[in-house]
C-alpha cells in the first residue's frame, strides 16, 4: 500500500512541478495527498523533535514517525550551568513520554540499522522497517576518536569531553568539585566546525565563577586550536573583569598543535610545550552522527552537504539533514540553529509533498553564553538563501559588545532556555 | 508503473537541482517562512516568554515603528538592532503585518 502511495505522490509531484515552472505562484494541491504521505524523523534532539512538531502543525494529516533510541534525552545546551553547580543535573533530562504528547506523532523507540533508498525505508534494530516518502535525519554529532593522539573513547571515561549531555556532564562536574586547592582545569578546544562554537568559553567562564567561590587559587587554561573565537572581545572583557588572572587562553600561534595527550598523567603535549592538569576536559574534533554515515549522506568532511532551500541531502534524494550534522555554513551548529532549520525543512517538505515550490528560507541563529550565573553575552546571525550557489548567505550579524548590557541578556538567556525547552520537549 | 517510480526519483532531483530552475524554485517568499526566525525567541505563535516580549496581536503601527527604529538605531536593544538589519524595509513591513494579524 505504501509503495502505491509513493508512486501516486511522485506522479502528483511531477505533474505539479512541470506545471508550476511556468506559473510558480499558483498553488497546486490535491486534497488528501498529504494524508497518505509518510515522513520519518530520525533523532529526537532539538532538530528532530521540532521537525516532527512543525510537520504536524503545518499538515496535521501527515503521518509523522519519530525514531529515537533513548527513552530519555539529556540535553547539552545549559549543561555548563550544571557542570558548575548552578543548576541541578536532573534539569537536563527530558522524558520522550512527555514530549510531543497529543500531537499525533508516532514515537518509535528503536535504533536505525539501515537506510534504503529504493524502496525508501529505514530498517530498525528490532527487525521492522518504516517506509518513508521523506526522511529527516537529525543525528547530532559523534566524535573523531583518536584524532588527538591518546584520546579515544575509553579515555573519555576518566577524562571527560562533556560535549554530549549525560554521564559526561556529571563526571566533569564531580572532578571540578573535588579538585585539589589551587589546581588547574585545562580545556582543549578543536578547530571549526564543531557543536556550539562559544560553548568552550562559556564553560571556562562558569568554571572560573565556581572556582572563584570554592577554590580561589585554582586556574583555568583554555588550549585552543583556533587563533580567534566566537564573542572573543566580550568574553575577554568578562574574564578580565570578573575573574582577573584566573583564565588563560592559549592560541596555537604560541603553542602549536596538540601533539598528544598523556591521559594517565593528565598532561597535554603541544608542539612547543606541555601542560599538566588536575582536571582535563578534552573537547574532541567532531563529525556528523553515525546515523548520517549509515545513510550515506556524509562527505569527506564528515558532515552532510545539503541544499538549504529544503535541507535535502546533496548526496541522497529524499533524505533531509538538519541540526549539527548538516553543513549549513555560515550558520553555526547550535540548538537555536537546529530548531530554525527544523522549521524551515519541515515547511519545505510539506510544500514538496503538496507539489509546491518550497518557500525561501530565512533563518536566524542567536546564541547566549553565560559569563556568570546571571549575566550573558550573545552572537546573532540572519541567513538567507543564495540560489546561485545553493547555500546560505549572512544577511546581518553581530555580537554583544564588551560594554554591552550583560544583565539584560542574562534574563533573556534564561527565558530563551525555558522557551526552547517547552517548545521542543513540552 | 514501476518505470515511473524508477525514473521518478532522478527526474525529481533533476528538477530540484538543475541550475536553470531557480527562478521557479525558491522564488516564493511566504510570510510564514519569513517569520520563522522570529519564533526562535518570541515563540512559535509570537506569544513571548518572560522578558521576551509578545509580538502577536500588537498594533500594526507600533510593530512597524519599532522594527524600523531598531534597524535605524533610533531604538536601542540588546539584539534586535542586529536582527532587523537582515531584513529589507519591505520585509519588516510584511513581518509587522503578519504578527499584527495574529491573535
Amino acid at each position: 500500500m505504501t509503495f502505491m502511495t509513493r508512486r501516486g505522490l511522485l506522479k502528483v509531484g511531477l505533474a505539479s512541478w512541470g506545471w508550476g515552472l511556468t506559473s510558480c505562484s499558483h498553488p497546486f494541491t490535491r486534497p488528501g495527498t498529504l494524508g497518505n504521505a509518510r515522513v520519518v524523523v530520525a533523532g529526537g534532539g532539538f532538530g528532530g523533535l521540532n521537525a516532527a512538531k512543525t510537520l504536524k502543525r503545518l499538515a496535521p494529516e501527515l503521518h509523522v514517525t519519530l525514531v529515537e533510541r533513548q527513552a530519555v534525552y539529556t540535553r547539552c545546551p545549559g549543561s555548563n550551568l550544571v557542570i558548575t553547580g548552578i543548576e541541578p543535573m536532573d534539569t537536563l533530562a527530558h522524558d520522550y513520554a512527555d514530549s510531543a504528547q497529543g500531537m499525533d506523532i508516532e514515537v518509535v523507540r528503536d535504533a536505525i540499522v539501515g537506510v534504503d533508498i529504493r524502496p525508501r525505508r529505514v530498517k530498525l534494530q528490532t527487525g521492522g522497517a518504516l517506509p518513508y516518502d521523506r526522511l529527516i535525519l537529525s543525528p547530532g554529532i559523534d566524535f573523531r576518536w583518536n584524532a588527538i593522539e591518546g584520546y579515544g573513547e575509553s579515555a573519555s571515561l576518566t577524562i571527560p569531553h562533556a560535549w554530549k549531555g549525560g554521564q559526561q556532564t556529571q563526571l566533569l562536574r564531580d572532578q571540578i568539585g573535588s579538585m585539589r586547592p589551587g589546581g588547574v582545569v585545562l580545556i582543549t578546544v578543536p578547530e571549526n566546525p564543531y557543536r556550539c562554537p562559544p560553548g568552550p568559553y562559556e564553560r571556562a567562564s562558569l568554571i572560573a565563577n565556581y572556582l572563584s567561590r570554592y577554590n580561589p587559587k585554582a586556574k583555568v587554561i583554555v588550549l585552543d586550536a583556533k587563533t580567534k573565537f566566537s564573542k572573543q572581545a566580550a568574553f575577554s572583557q568578562a574574564w578580565r573583569q570578573l575573574y582577573p588572572g584566573m583564565i588563560e587562553w592559549l592560541s596555537p600561534e604560541l603553542e602549536g598543535r596538540i601533539d598528544h595527550i598523556d591521559t594517565r598523567n593528565r598532561v597535554v603535549h603541544t608542539e612547543f610545550n606541555r601542560h599538566p592538569a588536575d582536571v582535563l576536559n578534552v573537547i574532541p574534533p567532531q563529525r556528523a552522527g553515525d546515523l548520517a554515515r549509515l545513510a550515506g549522506v556524509t562527505d569527506e568532511t564528515g558532515w552532510c552537504p545539503i541544499d538549504p532551500l529544503t535541507f535535502e541531502s546533496r548526496l541522497q534524494g529524499g533524505i533531509h539533514v538538519i541540526g549539527d550534522a548538516c553543513s549549513a555554513a555560515p550558520m553555526p551548529k547550535s540548538a537555536f540553529s537546529a530548531q530554525s532549520q527544523a522549521r524551515a525543512c519541515s515547511a519545505a517538505i510539506v510544500a514538496l509533498l503538496s507539489g509546491q515550490a518550497p518557500p525561501l528560507p530565512r533563518l536566524i541563529n542567536h546564541c547566549y553564553s553565560f559569563v556568570d550565573p546571571s549575566r550573558a553575552i550573545s552572537v546573532t546571525g540572519v541567513y538567507g538563501y543564495e540560489a546561485s550557489t545553493r547555500s546560505l548567505a549572512t544577511l546581518s550579524s553581530g555580537e554583544t559588545a564588551p560594554d554591552g548590557d550583560w544583565s539584560t541578556e542574562g534574563i533573556y538567556a534564561h527565558d530563551w532556555y525555558d522557551l526552547i525547552m517547552e517548545e521542543t520537549f513540552g | 508503473m514501476r518505470m515511473i517510480t524508477h525514473l521518478g526519483i532522478p527526474l525529481l532531483l533533476l528538477l530540484a537541482w538543475s541550475s536553470g530552475m531557480h527562478s521557479a524554485w525558491g522564488g516564493i517568499v511566504n510570510d510564514e517562512s519569513l517569520a520563522t526566525g522570529c519564533a526562535g525567541c518570541h515563540g512559535i505563535h509570537g506569544e513571548g516568554r518572560g522578558a521576551l516580549p509578545p509580538i502577536s496581536g500588537q498594533p500594526l503601527g507600533v510593530l512597524e515603528k519599532v522594527l524600523r527604529d531598531f534597524k535605524s538605531g533610533q531604538r536601542t536593544a540588546t539584539v534586535m538592532q542586529r536582527i532587523t538589519k537582515g531584513y529589507s524595509d519591505a520585509e519588516l513591513g510584511r513581518l509587522a503585518r503578519y504578527f499584527a494579524d495574529r491573535p
